[in-house]
C-alpha cells in the first residue's frame, strides 16, 4: 500500500521447474516421435471437436 | 422467408454465415455486417508479429466469398439494435453505419427475424494510460495491421541487439483484467526464437508480465496434466519452458501506465514498481464493442440486453456468487439472449458469467486477475450450433428447442509455435477439454478430462499449427469441401 517505486519483482529463477534431459530434447524434434504424436494430437483434437459435448 | 443478420465476421459470425447459408435454401435472407473488408485469421497474427508471415498470408477479402456464397455483405459498424422495432412497425431492426469510402457515416436500417452478435472484443488500450500502438508507447498484435508494426519494431530491436546493445523485452497484459494470455506466451516463445535465431540471445532479457497469480493459469485456473505416469500442473510445464528458453517473469501484475520505455504497475500486494523495456508487447483489456438496444419508444433498454462490460447476455447464470460456488452449469448452453428467442451472442461478444480463474484482488482494491478467454475453436462451434437452432426455428417452427455447446462442455487447443521450417520449427501445444473446468465431474483432475488435457513440447505441434493455419483459412474461404474441415 505505498507508493514509493521499489526495483521491479522479476522472477528470474524457477527451482520447481522439471529440466528435460538431452533424450527428451532429441526426441521433440525426432520425425518419427513426433510423427506419431502428431497423430495422436490431431485424433485429440478431431475428438474434442466432432464431439463439441462431454457427455 | 426470414432474414437473418450477423453482426461480425469473425470466426463466430463468419462460420454461423457459412453453415447458415448452406443448410438454409436459398429463399432464405442472410446478411453480414463487418467494418473490415477482410477476414483475419488472427491467431497467425503471432507470425506476422515476428515478421515470418506477411499480412496477406493471414487476411483476405470477404466480398468475393460472400458474392459466391450468395451472403449479403454490408461493410458497416453495427450500432443500434430496436428488437421490438418501433412505434410505426413492430418489425425488430439493426441500425448500422456505414464504413465504406464513399458512404461512410451513413445509417442503413436491416430488418431482422434472427440477429447473431459475434462482434467480438472491443480493443480497449485506453483503459491504461499509454497502451497501444496508436499514441501509446507498446505494440500489439491483435490485429493484422497491429501485428505488421510489432514485427517492424522488433526488427529494429534486433539490428539493436546486432550493433551490441543489450535490449529488455517485455510482453504480456496491458492491465490487470486482460485475457488472452495464451497469445502472450505464444508471441514470447516466438520473440525468444527470432532473437536465438538471429545469435544475439546472450543481450536480450525477455520478461513476461502477467496478470496471472503463477505461471500456466493462463485465465483457465491453471490445467493438470498426466505425463509420464505422473500427474504435472501446467505452472511446472510453464516454468520448465521459461527455464529452458531463459525467459524470466513478472506474476500478478496490472499495468497502470507505459510511458516511453517504462512500465508502472501494481502488484497483488499492492506495491507499486517501474519496468523499463526496450521493446513491449501488451495486450489490452476487451471489452463490448458499444452496441445500445432501443425499445419502440425509443427508450434505451441497453442493460436487460447487455452487461456492464458491453457483453450480451445470454443464457447464461449472472447471480453473483463467490468463487468457491461457482459451477460448470452457470455457463451458457444455448447462448440465446433471456426474453428474446430470435437475438443470440457468440464467440466473445457474448457475456461470461464470471472469471475461470481464481478472483484476486489487491490490499488497494485492484482486481488482478485473468477474464475468461472465449478462443477460437470454442467461438466456431457456438457459431455453427447458434445457425443449427435457427435452421431447426426457421424450418420446424419458432418453439423448437436451442442447440446446446457449453463452454463446460467443449475443449480447446491452445498451440504456442515458434519457427518456419518442417523440421526445425517447435511448439508447446497445450490442449484443455472441457475449458470451463468441472469440479463436480472431475474433483481429482483439476476438473478435466485427462483424455483431453495435455501439455507437450515438439516438433508436432509446430505441424499441427501449421496445418490449423492452412485448414482454417481454407474453410473460411467456402472453397470446396470446406463443410468437412470441423470448427
Ligand atoms: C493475438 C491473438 C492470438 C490468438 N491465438 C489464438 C489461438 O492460437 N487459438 C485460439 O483458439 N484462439 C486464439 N485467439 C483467440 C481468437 O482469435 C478468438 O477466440 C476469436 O477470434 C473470437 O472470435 P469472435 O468471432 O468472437 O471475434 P473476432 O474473430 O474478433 O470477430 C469479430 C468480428 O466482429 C466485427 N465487428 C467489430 N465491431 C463490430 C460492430 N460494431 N458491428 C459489426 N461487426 C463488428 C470485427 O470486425 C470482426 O469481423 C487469439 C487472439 C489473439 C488476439
Amino acid at each position: 500500500m505505498t507508493e514509493i517505486q521499489k526495483k521491479s519483482p522479476v522472477i528470474t529463477e524457477y527451482p520447481d521447474a522439471p529440466v528435460p534431459t538431452k533424450w527428451t530434447k532429441a526426441n521433440r524434434q525426432n520425425p518419427i516421435t513426433q510423427g506419431y504424436k502428431f497423430i495422436m494430437m490431431c485424433i485429440n483434437i478431431m475428438m474434442m471437436v466432432i464431439k463439441g459435448h462431454d457427455h | 422467408m426470414a432474414r437473418i443478420v450477423i453482426l461480425g465476421a469473425g470466426v463466430s459470425g463468419h462460420t454461423a454465415a457459412l453453415h447458415l447459408r448452406r443448410m438454409l435454401g436459398r429463399s432464405h435472407d442472410i446478411t453480414v455486417v463487418s467494418p473490415n473488408a477482410k477476414w483475419n485469421w488472427i491467431p497467425s497474427n503471432i507470425w506476422v508479429g515476428v515478421g515470418i508471415m506477411d499480412e496477406k498470408q493471414v487476411t483476405f477479402d470477404l466480398a468475393p466469398i460472400y458474392k459466391r456464397s450468395k451472403i449479403n455483405f454490408v461493410q458497416a459498424h453495427g450500432r443500434v439494435i430496436r428488437p421490438h422495432g418501433t412505434m410505426d412497425d413492430a418489425t425488430p431492426t439493426v441500425e448500422v453505419e456505414s464504413t465504406l469510402a464513399d458512404s461512410r457515416g451513413e445509417m442503413i436500417t436491416l430488418p431482422y427475424d434472427y440477429l447473431i452478435n459475434a462482434t467480438g472484443p472491443k480493443l480497449r488500450f485506453e483503459a491504461t494510460q499509454g497502451l497501444g500502438p496508436d499514441g501509446g508507447n507498446s505494440v500489439s498484435v491483435c490485429t493484422a495491421d497491429h501485428a505488421v508494426h510489432a514485427a517492424d519494431e522488433l526488427a529494429k530491436t534486433i539490428e539493436r541487439l546486432k550493433a551490441g546493445q543489450k535490449q529488455k523485452i517485455v510482453i504480456g497484459m496491458g492491465h490487470g483484467m486482460c485475457t488472452c494470455e495464451g497469445a502472450a506466451f505464444e508471441y514470447t516463445f516466438n520473440v525468444e526464437h527470432e532473437i536465438r535465431e538471429a545469435g544475439v540471445r546472450d543481450k536480450a532479457e525477455i520478461i513476461y508480465l502477467t496478470n496471472e497469480a503463477e505461471l500456466g493459469d493462463f485465465g483457465v485456473d491453471g490445467m493438470m496434466f498426466k505425463q509420464s505416469g505422473y500427474q504435472q500442473t501446467s505452472r511446472m510445464w510453464t516454468e520448465s519452458i521459461f527455464t529452458e528458453r531463459g525467459v524470466h517473469s513478472i506474476l500478478g501484475a496490472h499495468v497502470e501506465k507505459v510511458d516511453p520505455g517504462v512500465i508502472h504497475y501494481e502488484t497483488l500486494d499492492g506495491e507499486k514498481y517501474e519496468q523499463d523495456f526496450d521493446f513491449a508487447m501488451l495486450l489490452p483489456p476487451f471489452g463490448g464493442v458499444g452496441l445500445t438496444a432501443l425499445d419502440r419508444d425509443g427508450s434505451d433498454i441497453t442493460d436487460t440486453m447487455f452487461a456492464p462490460s458491453g457483453f450480451m447476455k445470454v443464457d447464461a447464470n449472472y447471480t453473483p456468487k463467490p468463487y468457491e460456488e461457482w459451477e460448470a452449469a452457470d455457463w451458457p448452453d444455448t447462448y440465446e439472449v433471456p426474453g428474446y428467442p430470435n437475438v443470440f451472442a457468440v464467440g466473445i461478444a457474448f457475456a461470461p458469467p464470471h472469471a475461470i480463474s481464481k478472483p484476486r484482488v489487491s490490499p488497494n482494491g485492484t482486481v488482478i486477475a485473468p477474464a475468461p478467454p472465449r478462443t477460437g475453436m470454442p467461438s466456431g462451434v457456438m457459431g455453427k450450433t447458434v445457425a443449427m437452432t435457427i435452421r431447426d426455428r426457421i424450418k420446424q417452427g419458432a418453439s423448437v428447442a436451442a442447440q446446446e455447446a457449453s463452454m463446460a462442455k467443449m475443449g480447446a487447443a491452445c498451440v504456442a509455435s515458434s519457427g518456419t521450417g518442417a523440421f526445425s520449427g517447435s511448439a508447446a501445444a497445450m490442449t484443455m477439454f472441457p475449458v470451463v473446468p468441472d469440479y463436480q465431474k472431475y474433483p481429482k483432475t483439476g476438473g478435466r478430462n485427462f483424455k483431453g488435457t495435455r501439455g507437450e513440447i515438439g516438433l508436432h505441434g509446430h505441424w499441427v499449427k501449421v496445418m490449423l493455419h492452412h485448414l482454417f483459412i481454407y474453410k473460411a474461404k467456402a472453397l470446396p469441401g470446406w463443410q468437412l474441415i470441423p470448427e
